[in-house]
């Protein structure tokens, strides 16, 4: 369900902060709103002004100064639960992310610099994994393992491995036949030395764009999961699953989805402004 | 070709053992609310479903009958594999295409409007617009789309299926909103590759000498660049192709449609490893196949690509 | 500027207004006229076969296509179907049906006493594994006397065996291996089309022994997705929606052109299951507490919407069925007694019991566990919720003799009014709650061996003694089956257990 794939080639020698201050005024907003998105989330347990699971007999109120966001069935408070949700939600975007990133980044490196068989099989391993849909997988691995945050990032983030690794393949590939590279081997550069100081400040960029859109496609596949009922269990809740049962009482209480969901879309529309702004600024400086 | 035959053998597999991890079986769920049934029963229901031997066994079973085209027995009833995925194909067939159709017909315009003039207004709108579009969840759309147009306008039905034989009208309608739900979630993936092909092909010379002849900036941008465009877009059908199948998973839930995707959701539910084990494999046969023809369809409208031609 | 962003804007405006365009042009040609409704469920329809059904919902196929001995009417009371008169020896062990004359299946075949009986031994046969099994466990023998004749001999007296044979249909034994394909009945209505989990359509049965069905064509659909389905009934593309969620009977009460069909005496509850074998809930004391710990009142109000009755004996039997009744404990939500109950039991301050619910089904369940959830916090208990798929959730408990410690299941059960063919539940092997007591079974036996009504009455007073004291299961409350119908239609009418009946639905005027 990957939703997009933005084929970035890094420049030599240039470093992130060089890329972001090459982009517009976009990846100024993208990254503002996204760090004031995080840092509400995480201190959600000083801002909430209830606990997120506290019950009363205010069922479905609609928005008002005491309840931002009108509370749920159960009487909660929603912009409480959904500041904590928002928690939740990040904590499964960031371990997800990370997971893809770790493995995907490995896997990839490998493929590209051993080349040959390990190279060919490493990526059809990948097109395998990828050509089943995401959602019937993630469906499976759920169900058989259970839904914590930490299984969910966990699976999440497996499933997004092979797209990662296919990238990182082919811009590390793409670095290895750049002349600067060939010199280096030539002039008998170590391993170690290739691969610390030549290719990985050179991939650092398309990584991070990477990242950008790995970390997109956890909350649309965590939201996607949710959907279907297979989310994070009460009384927590994330944005996902909070979309989920505003959507099933929304002859009751439309605030119910229209928050949770507003959420999902800001955050990963910003993310992958961020990941093109980061992914133009590199490609276009590049080839001038 | 042989790669792609190794690739579904080991899809297979994969799905193969990946289900045979879950907890629960068939007979368990299928006896699941029956009072009174003793552990005996069971064993020998499952016995008699094949469930008791060797997982290896169980799979050569399954592999040796897609061999001779036979996809196996649902645990559920009488009916084989393959009649329910006869039964299913028709729904999620159609709303593939249909969807596929309508990305390209609001990807094309929306293109050549931003290629007219790169990084213009009405460029940096379809570009906003379409960057927005991507951070939809697909299911977010389709609830928006019932919402708007089931709910408040009561224009469209929000849900079922009519197959197109019994009744053209009825099934075009409860098409609608599907088919542009996926759409308008593929559709940004569309506009943005074709796009950055267009002003690619744009910038090159032979569209200077164009421009200079003294065509109209419309003429050069739709006659030369489009026509350009488009073929490299063709490896972005299989992309596309391949998130739509994806999200046909959900949009069939979502809009109860008989199609694979709620075949395959019900099945892994009811632990139908026949059904879900066939039709998994069928969806990933149907993204590989479609990868495949577009590779070789991509060689031969190329000519560039003809020698060393290699998938990055 | 404004005018270029309207062009592109205009381009998907465009499109959408197009294709609303062509949606506005078709609207009315829905598939309702002609006398064809179309009916939908939340669950699909696997399997034809009325003998090995999994699902509820495949019990509305039953008085559509096929007939029983006996049947339940409207009022509730059990009425000859295919039997035209039946009698028991005064011992209750011996029952005699004497079978209506020409009836045919709807394959041309005749109904013999023949095929009654071979039917009946399908039903027994332990590896149909069928549901009713435990209704009928006691038939020793059942054989045809003569061509119209049908006898019955019981290992035990059951005073109420008509009743306990309704839902075991007579069926054409000798094409069961294509029930699925090509379903033989002898009911109003027969299959012309089949699509597993999806959609069943059924048109009239020209050679029914009874009133023919009003109908030319009755489409029953699976709606998975509740709002989407609930959308559809108000926009009058499904025209009977069974199982409404509670939360939307409020909206659809509003509406004229719906209207609301709810059980005269609904005998429906959730059942909240726990291994009474293992720590902690081997501790009656234990599942004392569990019943008073439960804020029923809140249950009823926000999980099911109001749609029921709170059950403050905990009790399978609602306070309005005739049969409620004996010296039963009032658990109404207390959390003092639960507190000091389950310490007596061992259930300390800190420790948790787990909920283990399905995902995605039921959001009444969900709600329930987390009202539970806050109850038990309140005297420092942990209720760890856990939502599975129906796999994983059905493969822990079920059969019969699992352990599950610590574990409250959620389900629920739909069945008759009548005690003997609901408190049955609670018999060994049957209910999952592995629960087995010597008074409630000898209390059952008499109430079942007992002919006259009101002995029997005080009988089934006793067994609940036994139950509420015990308090094997959890019955928060009796919940209502809510079904929407279409106003246009009439003669649809719901069971006590939530089965619905479309055998005399009609279009109105």
């Amino acid at each position: 369900m990957a939703s997009s794939t933005v084929l970035a080639v890094a420049n030599p020698r240039r470093t992130f902060l060089d890329s972001v201050r090459n982009t517009g005024w976009q990846t100024w907003v993208a990254i503002g709103v996204l760090a004031i998105i995080v840092i509400v989330s995480v201190a959600a347990p000083i801002l909430a002004p209830f606990d997120p699971t506290l019950q009363s007999k205010d069922r479905f109120a609609t928005p008002s100064l005491v309840h931002l966001f009108g509370t749920d069935e159960l009487g909660r408070d929603l912009f409480s639960r959904v500041l904590f949700g928002g928690q939740l939600t990040m904590f499964i975007t960031a371990g997800a992310t990370a997971v893809a990133m770790f493995i995907g980044v490995i896997w990839g490196m490998i493929a590209a610099f051993a080349r040959g068989l390990a190279d060919e099989v490493l990526m059809r391993l990948a097109d395998t994994v990828m050509a089943i849909p995401q959602m019937l997988f993630a469906l499976v691995f759920i169900s058989a393992f259970g839904a914590t945050p930490e299984r969910l990032a966990l699976i999440i983030g497996v499933l997004l491995t092979p797209t990662t690794a296919r990238l990182i393949r082919s811009t590390v590939l793409a670095e290895i036949q750049e002349d600067y590279y060939t010199a280096a081997v030539a002039y008998g550069a170590s391993p170690r030395r290739l691969l610390l100081t030549e290719i990985l400040p050179n991939v650092r960029v398309p990584i991070l764009v990477q990242t950008a859109i790995n970390a997109a496609n956890v909350l649309l596949l965590e939201a996607s999961m949710s959907f279907v009922g297979l989310g994070i269990q009460p009384p927590d809740a994330t944005w996902g699953t909070l979309v989920q049962q505003g959507y099933q009482k929304m002859y009751q209480s439309f605030s119910y989805l229209l928050f949770p969901a507003l959420l999902i879309f800001i955050t990963i529309w910003m993310l992958n402004l961020l990941a093109d702004q980061l992914g133009d600024s590199s490609s276009s400086k590049g080839r001038s | 070709m042989a790669i792609s035959i190794v690739m579904l053998i080991a899809t297979s597999l994969l799905v193969f053992i990946v289900l045979r991890l879950l907890p629960g079986d068939p007979i368990i769920t299928r006896l699941g609310s029956t009072p009174g049934v003793d552990a005996e029963t069971i064993a020998r229901l499952r016995q008699e479903a094949g469930l008791d031997a060797p997982i290896w066994e169980q799979y050569l079973n399954w592999f040796g009958g897609l061999l001779r085209g036979d996809f196996g027995q649902s645990f559920f009833n009488q009916f084989s594999v393959n009649e329910l995925i006869v039964m299913r194909l028709p729904a999620t067939l159609e709303v593939t295409v249909v969807s596929i159709i309508v990305a390209i017909l609001i990807a094309i315009p929306a293109a050549v409007l931003s290629a007219l003039k790169p990084l213009g207004r009405v460029d940096r709108v379809v570009t906003a617009i379409s960057t927005a579009g991507m951070a939809f969840p697909q299911f977010l759309i389709g609830i928006m789309l019932i919402i708007v147009f089931a709910v408040n306008l009561e224009w469209l039905p929000a849900r079922g299926y009519i197959p197109f034989e019994q009744d053209p009208v009825g099934n075009l309608i409860r098409m609608i909103l599907p088919a542009l739900t996926l759409a308008l979630a593929s559709a940004p993936l569309f506009i943005r590759f074709l796009r950055a092909s267009m002003i690619e092909v744009l910038s090159s010379s032979f569209i200077r000498t164009a421009t200079g002849k003294g065509l109209s900036r419309w003429a050069v941008v739709v006659g030369h660049g489009l026509r350009n465009a488009l073929i490299p877009s063709l490896t972005m059908l299989g992309l596309v192709v391949g998130y739509t199948l994806g999200g046909v998973v959900i949009i069939e839930y979502v809009f109860g449609i008989p199609g694979l995707g709620s075949l395959a959701i019900d099945a892994v539910f009811k632990r139908d490893y026949a059904v879900l084990q066939s039709v998994v494999l069928l969806i990933s046969a149907m993204f590989i196949l479609t990868t495949l023809v577009v590779d070789l369809l991509y060689g031969v409208l190329d000519p560039r690509l003809r020698i060393g031609a290699r998938r990055g | 500027m404004f005018n270029r962003k309207a062009l592109a804007g205009g381009i998907l405006a465009a499109t959408l207004l197009f294709v609303a365009g062509c949606a506005g042009g078709g609207q009315g040609d829905g598939a309702k006229s002609g006398g064809s409704i179309t009916v939908a469920a939340a669950q699909g329809i696997p399997q034809l076969n009325p003998a090995i059904r999994t699902f509820a919902w495949e019990e509305v196929l039953f008085p559509l296509l096929w007939n029983g001995l006996s049947k339940t009417d409207k009022s509730g009371e059990i009425v000859p179907d295919l039997a035209e008169k039946w009698e028991a020896t005064a011992d209750q062990k011996t029952w005699t049906f004497t079978l209506r004359d020409g009836v045919t299946f709807s394959n041309g075949e005749a109904l013999t006493a023949a095929k009654v009986v071979s039917s009946f031994e399908y039903y027994l046969d332990p590896d149909t594994a069928t549901q009713e099994a435990n209704k009928i466990s006691m038939v020793s023998k059942v054989e045809a006397t003569d061509d119209m004749t049908v006898q019955f001999t019981l290992e035990e007296p059951v005073a109420t065996f008509p009743a306990g044979i309704v839902w075991v249909k007579v069926l054409d034994t000798d094409s069961l291996a294509t029930i699925d394909k090509e379903p033989i009945g002898t009911g109003p209505y027969k299959v012309s089309a089949f699509t597993p989990d999806d959609s069943v359509t059924l048109v009239r049965n020209d050679s029914y022994f009874g009133e023919p069905g009003a109908l030319d064509e009755i489409v029953l659909v699976t709606a998975a997705e509740s709002t989407a389905a609930v959308t559809g009934l108000r926009s009058g593309d499904i025209d009977v929606l069974w199982s409404v969620p509670a939360g939307d009977v409020a909206q659809l009460e509003g509406e004229s052109a719906l209207s609301i069909v709810r059980p005269d005496n609904p005998s429906q509850w959730p059942s909240w299951e726990m291994d009474t074998t293992a720590a902690p809930f081997n501790d009656v004391r234990a599942r004392q507490a569990l019943a008073y710990a439960i804020d029923r009142e809140t249950i009823l109000d926000a999980a099911y919407n109001g749609q029921g009755q709170v059950s403050a004996t905990n009790n399978a039997l609602s306070e309005n069925n005739a049969w409620y009744g004996g010296d039963l404990t009032d658990y109404s939500y207390d959390l003092d007694k639960a507190k000091a109950l389950f310490a007596e039991a061992g259930v300390n301050e800190g420790d948790t019991l787990i909920w283990w619910g399905i995902a995605g089904s039921y959001p009444e369940w969900n709600t329930s566990g987390e009202i539970l959830q806050a109850s038990l916090k309140e005297i420092g208990i942990n209720l760890e919720i856990q939502n599975n798929d129906i796999g994983t959730w059905v493969d822990s408990f079920y059969p019969a003799g699992k352990s599950f410690p610590g574990k409250i299941v959620p389900n629920f059960q739909s069945t008759p009014p009548e005690p003997a063919y609901s408190l049955n539940f609670y018999l060994p092997g049957r209910c999952e709650c592995n629960w087995v007591d010597d008074d409630f079974l000898t209390a059952f036996s008499a109430a079942l061996a007992q002919p006259d009504t009101d002995a029997r009455k005080a009988e089934w007073a006793k067994v609940q003694e036994v139950i509420n004291e015990q308090v094997p299961l959890i019955i928060p409350i009796q919940s209502t089956v809510v079904t929407g119908i279409n106003s246009a239609i009439t003669g649809v009418w719901v069971e006590g257990g939530g089965q619905l009946h479309l055998e005399s639905a009609s279009m109105k005027g």
